[in-house]
């Protein structure tokens, strides 16, 4: 029988001030349970870069009523036996999902050092969004380890759902 | 010019080069809300460094090696592209003569915060002194 356990969750407006309560919850929550720092901070990354990838995309649908009021942003994090999954859900336009799912999937099949090297040319030669992002927050998730799958719920005929689900494996957090 | 000093907060990192030591230190967090914004200021700091002490040759930097010392605790992924023009910057100035020692410390035990000093590095061509802290 797999024992899971929530470490956090959160369903709601993903803003700057949001994603820091979710830092120190996160925090408290690592400090309790004894987490060492390498499990921490592999928490922490995965966490951030994907809530603040959720708050680049607030704009799209923060003005909208119907999916303000029912399909916010959502955030979990659970502890199993395969390590710990962090797994979002927010609305994206449909126009926006197929770029997704094509970044998702030709960085799962990139080998480790393909990320690196994928990480080095980016970090040098990308642009920084009008939003502030650097192209980077997908290509860190993987970089570190983590395995990187999605789903997409469709909601209309302009919107879905967009999940993502970062795995942080047990053999990465090996002490 | 004067030395840089802008104190750390809860999401940005004290950023301080002082010219009479020659430590140039960035330490603490790094997710600033507005982080082109945040990091301008130490671009535009050595942008007149560079003017200023390397690039006449009437005005020399006294020292002949700086120390940059990198203790982040955490720095997202937008911070790191900063982080990497900040870099850019130091590695202009070394390739015009300056010594530039870089002191990359994480905490023991964190991995990740190791291997994204690797991947600077790596992609700056700079070699870092990795130092572990208790």
């Amino acid at each position: 029988m797999s024992k899971e356990e929530q470490i956090l969750s959160h369903q709601g407006h993903l803003d700057f001030e949001t994603i820091g309560h979710l830092i120190q919850e996160l925090k408290t929550k690592s400090t309790q349970s004894g987490y060492s720092i390498n499990t921490y901070k592999k928490l922490l990354s995965a966490m951030v870069e994907s809530v603040e990838n959720i708050e680049k995309y607030n704009d799209n649908f923060i003005h909208n009523p119907y999916l303000t009021e029912n399909f916010l942003p959502s955030l979990t994090i659970i502890k199993s036996e395969d390590g710990f999954e962090i797994t979002t859900g927010n609305p994206i336009k449909k126009t926006d999902v197929k770029p997704f799912q094509e970044k998702i999937e030709q960085l799962n099949a990139l080998s480790k050092d393909e990320v690196k090297k994928l990480y080095r040319e980016t970090v040098i030669n990308g642009q920084f969004s009008p939003k502030g992002g650097a192209g980077l927050g997908l290509i860190e998730i993987i970089k570190s380890g983590n395995q990187l799958n999605y789903q997409v719920n469709p909601i209309d005929e302009d919107y879905a759902y967009f999940i993502v689900k970062i795995l942080v494996p047990t053999e990465t957090l090996k002490h | 010019m004067e030395s840089l000093l802008v104190k750390g907060t809860e999401f940005t990192p004290t950023i301080s080069f002082d010219l009479e030591s020659s430590v140039f230190e960035m330490s603490g967090i790094s997710r600033p809300e507005d982080v082109m914004g945040f990091y301008q200021q130490v671009i535009d700091w050595l942008k007149q460094f560079d003017e200023e002490f390397m690039s006449h040759a009437s005005q020399k930097y006294e020292a002949e090696k700086i120390t940059l010392d990198i203790k982040m605790t955490y720095f997202n992924s937008s911070s790191a592209k900063s982080i990497m023009q900040i870099l850019e910057r130091f590695k202009k100035l070394s390739d015009k003569g300056l010594l530039i020692d870089v002191n990359f410390y994480y905490e023991d035990g964190d991995d990740q915060m190791l291997e994204d000093g690797e991947d600077l590095s790596e992609a700056i061509e700079l070699p870092f002194n990795y130092i572990a802290v208790e």
